[in-house]
């Protein structure tokens, strides 16, 4: 054998090596939640995990164009592939008087993003066995014992109530489907909540004891309406637990997690680095938000911690539970939940009966291939549902315009963390966004 | 660069590639796992971490099991946990007897009631594939005495049944999924207490059952309902009949055996009565009392039975039923004694029910058929099982028993489970269903 016929053998071996490492990539790839990434926040080049750099400047545009005309105040996004950062960027101000420039450390209303959130929570019970999907609500909330349920109004105004077909249960609960609204409706069950002031409640006792005496506003099971299901896990979460809802998110996820800036309310100390909340005043042309959507000023620790909406954090500390869930529940070596349990949490749970188009909580609209599993929108069918996103996508969004999602097919977290009081435009921005994402992924094989 | 040196280098790739082609592999047989690899059953219980469980996170199982025994709401109980075919949970907890105090031991035997269905069901499907029968057959085929079995539509001004004629002769398909026709004789219809006043479970043997149903109507259209029924006693019958043998002989020789099930069998014999756990039930006032039902009507198990029951009559130990789980979890086969092909087991325990009866009107106790939540041949599917609500990988199948018994194998994640306990007419808490929560939430690394 010549010298030159073996550098040639080598090359070959080499070019062998090179392939059996690329095949294995691919079949790694294929189990995003077993491989464990190690978050650190650095920043990678999207070459690196299937992004196109250039195609990526498209997301920019898109956020950046919304801050010159005025319509965002700021905003901080989060893209990460395979556990890496590739995106961490930075738009606009934090206050738009002041002129003090967004960033990353800034702390933001998380509204329903919370949901999620305490679906976590939710699922940490659940693993423990404290509950299972198929228990009736009323076995851990007695004052739900005698619930009835709203059937029209007679000839003199008066509502017409009928017992449940059955006692709506923890899996109801879980997917806004047990009968509970947040009384925007324009039934007279709705209007109880006003007037029970449901959400103006001291503390999550008072807040049953008043929805205890508002009846569902349908049978269990039949319809989709956003509620306040999630503060009422809230509830759930304490009575099980033993602890409040905020030591128990601090204690069981934020801790684990590093979400260092996560709480119910912005202390003194953190006060400069909170975000000022905005909203269209109905001229195109964004004011301060003073009510804050009746949540106060989030000085303090709230007396009636929202399950739903309570929840303030850096686009960071959202990033990191995202991710968590992402990785089938781990995050840098702190176990929260266990694979199937994600699994579960974001698995489809409507009838097709209930994907129709008919059911929906702004834009996001329960349609065949797209659904809702435990506290967040699931896209069990993405073209289906018409949407660029890998199969079982799942995802949620706040009133301030805050939105998510987990890609588990693709492996692809995103977060970004706006101010601006839900109107039509910020829709636009969290599907864009969507679109922009994807058509960038150029080498999902990566 | 020198020959020599080029050679070693060659010889470092081509050991690299080794490597590398071996782990691929071991990637692909992950992969494939569950069709692919034949474990071998030694009762050996391993670390959990080595295949993907916490230990830590699985002591919420034993939690679970252990305050439900202290509550005085099981006497005790055996539980098994199993991926991969290796034991990662073999524990047993509180007293087989609660007077005695005789602590629960591994090899405590255990009324099985309906899990008996499970292991009727692969003796019908070893008769299967011997090409003894097919899903389409009509059942009186082999039982010529169901060929003008009537059906019941109602009752007229005078209170009579009206009957009817089958749209379809019921098939064995339907036999095999509680669609036939057949009940238990727990409903409310005449057609109900006519089980109770012919005394159908009471019978001598197998075939004055079948001569007692006979006169029976049928009380649905056949395929139109799903109503758990005593059709897993008339496939005891069709066993015996397609076999020649008795079906406490053909279970023994062609299941038991062949598994190293030692003591399943139909009856406790007297060496071994020492061994069998105390029947309790639910007090009604949040605790347990000795069994007030006769077993279910079953008897006390110590004697062989006039009229063995495929759909309840077996007694067994944990690792008798273990053995049986996993050689279906297995495909088929253990430690090289071949039962069914994998096909079989595949037919065996898909969804074999129309969606149209999977809303949630249907079902037994803790199990209510639904979306993503079916039923195979003598077994439950959870073919999807988001949508069921559940943790389990899909196409996990699984039953229960009066007594509480219950089972699942996952084939996606090659996970066996058995809890055995004797508690007659349920109870709080839900072991079964709780038991999946902690299990998977245990399962921490499914790719190992």
């Amino acid at each position: 054998m010549t010298t030159q016929r073996i550098e040639k053998m080598c090359g070959l071996l080499a070019a062998c090596i090179v392939l059996g490492l690329g095949s294995q990539l691919s079949i790694a790839q294929q189990t995003p939640a077993a491989a464990r990434h190690t978050v650190d926040m650095t920043v990678v080049k999207p070459e690196t995990v299937g992004f196109s750099s250039e195609r990526l400047k498209r997301l920019h545009a898109i956020i950046q164009d919304e801050v010159d005309k005025k319509q965002l105040s700021g905003a901080v996004t989060i893209l990460a592939r395979h556990g890496k950062i590739v995106e961490y960027r930075t738009y606009g101000t934090k206050d738009m008087a002041s002129g003090a420039p967004m960033t990353k450390d800034t702390i933001f209303r998380d509204y329903s993003m919370t949901k999620p959130a305490t679906g976590v929570a939710m699922m940490i019970l659940y693993e423990e066995g404290k509950w299972l999907p198929s228990d009736p609500i009323a076995k851990f909330i007695p004052e739900f014992a005698h619930l009835k349920v709203f059937n029209g109004v007679d000839a003199n105004g008066k509502m017409i109530l009928v017992d449940p077909d059955h006692a709506p249960t923890m899996r109801e609960l879980m997917s806004h489907t047990a009968g509970f609204t947040y009384g925007n409706g324009n039934t007279p069950a709705d209007k109880m909540y006003g007037e029970l002031k449901v959400r103006q409640a001291k503390d999550l006792q008072e807040m049953v004891d008043r929805l205890a005496q508002i009846p569902l506003v349908y049978q269990p099971g039949k319809a989709w309406i956003y509620s306040m299901s999630m503060d009422i896990e809230g509830y759930i979460v304490e009575k099980l637990s033993g602890q409040t809802l905020p030591e128990f998110m601090r204690e069981q996820v934020y801790k684990p997690l590093g979400m260092r800036d996560a709480g119910f309310y912005v202390p003194a100390e953190k006060r400069a680095r909170f975000a000022v909340l905005y909203k269209d005043n109905g001229h195109g042309v964004l004011s301060p938000d003073t009510n804050a959507g009746g949540m106060g000023d989030y000085s303090t620790e709230p007396t009636m911690p929202s399950g739903g909406g309570g929840m303030v954090s850096t686009a960071e500390d959202y990033y990191r539970m995202a991710q968590m869930l992402a990785n089938g529940g781990e995050l840098n070596g702190a176990r929260i939940l266990g694979p199937a349990t994600v699994k579960l949490m974001t698995s489809n749970h409507l009838a097709d009966s209930l994907l129709t188009g008919a059911w929906g909580g702004g834009m996001h609209v329960m349609r065949p291939g797209f659904g809702y599993g435990y506290n967040c929108a699931v896209i069990f069918d993405p073209p289906e549902a018409n949407l660029p996103d890998g199969k079982g996508t799942f995802l949620w969004d706040g009133a301030a315009g805050t939105w998510f999602w987990v890609d588990p097919a693709n492996d692809i977290v995103f977060v970004s963390m706006i101010q601006r009081m839900t109107s039509g435009d910020n829709h636009e921005i969290q599907y864009r966004s969507h679109s922009a994402v994807y058509q960038a992924l150029v080498d999902a094989a990566k | 660069m020198t020959t020599q040196r080029i050679e070693k280098m060659c010889r470092v790739l081509a050991a690299c590639i080794v490597l590398v082609l071996g782990s691929q592999l071991s990637n692909a047989q992950q992969a494939q796992r569950p069709a692919a690899v034949r474990h071998t059953v030694d009762m050996t219980v391993v670390k959990p971490e080595t295949v993907g469980f916490s230990s830590e996170r699985l002591e919420r199982l034993h939690a679970l099991m252990e305050q439900t025994v202290d509550q005085k709401q099981l006497s005790g109980a055996v539980t098994i946990l199993a991926r991969h075919g290796k034991i990662v949970d073999y524990r047993t907890y509180g007293v087989r007897d609660m007077t005695s105090g005789a602590p629960m031991a591994k090899d405590t035997i255990f009324r099985d009631y309906s899990m008996t269905k499970p292991v009727t069901g692969v003796a019908m499907m070893i008769l299967y594939e011997q090409g003894k029968w097919l899903p389409s057959d009509p059942i009186s085929k082999y039982i010529p005495e169901f060929a003008h079995l009537k059906v019941f539509n109602g009752v007229d001004a005078a209170g009579k049944m009206i009957l009817v004629d089958p749209d379809h002769a019921p098939t064995m398909r339907e036999l095999m999924t509680h669609t036939a026709g057949f009940t238990y004789g727990n409903g409310t219809t005449p057609v109900d207490k006519m089980y109770g006043e012919l005394k159908v479970k009471q019978s001598k043997d197998l075939q004055e059952m079948i001569d007692r149903l006979a006169q029976i109507p049928l009380v649905y259209q056949p395929g139109k309902s799903w109503v758990y029924s005593m059709s897993m006693d008339i496939e005891g019958y069709i066993v015996e009949k397609l076999s020649g043998q008795t079906l406490p002989e053909f279970m023994r020789e062609q299941v038991y055996k062949p598994l190293g099930m030692r003591d399943a069998g139909f009856y406790v014999p007297a060496e071994k009565s020492n061994r069998f756990a105390t029947l309790y039930e639910n007090n009604g006032h949040g605790g347990l009392q000795p069994d007030s039902t006769n077993g279910g009507g079953m008897g006390n198990f110590l004697s062989p039975p006039a009229m063995p029951s495929g759909g309840g009559g077996m007694v067994s130990t944990a690792e008798d039923y273990y053995r049986f789980a996993q050689m279906l979890g297995d495909n088929g086969e253990l430690n090289g004694a071949r039962i069914l092909a994998p096909s079989t087991v595949k037919l065996m325990s898909s969804n074999h029910v129309p969606v149209e009866l999977l809303t949630g009107g249907y079902g037994i106790g803790v199990q209510q058929l639904r979306p993503g939540f079916g039923y195979g041949y003598n077994c439950a599917v959870a073919f999807d099982p988001g949508e069921a609500n559940l943790p389990d990988g899909k196409g996990t199948f699984f039953w229960d028993g009066a007594a509480g018994t219950w089972f699942w194998v996952d084939p996606t994640n090659d996970i066996v489970f058995v809890g055995m306990i004797q508690r007659m007419q349920g109870g709080n808490p839900n072991v079964e269903y709780l038991s999946r929560n902690v299990v998977y939430g245990a399962l921490v690394d499914p790719a190992k």
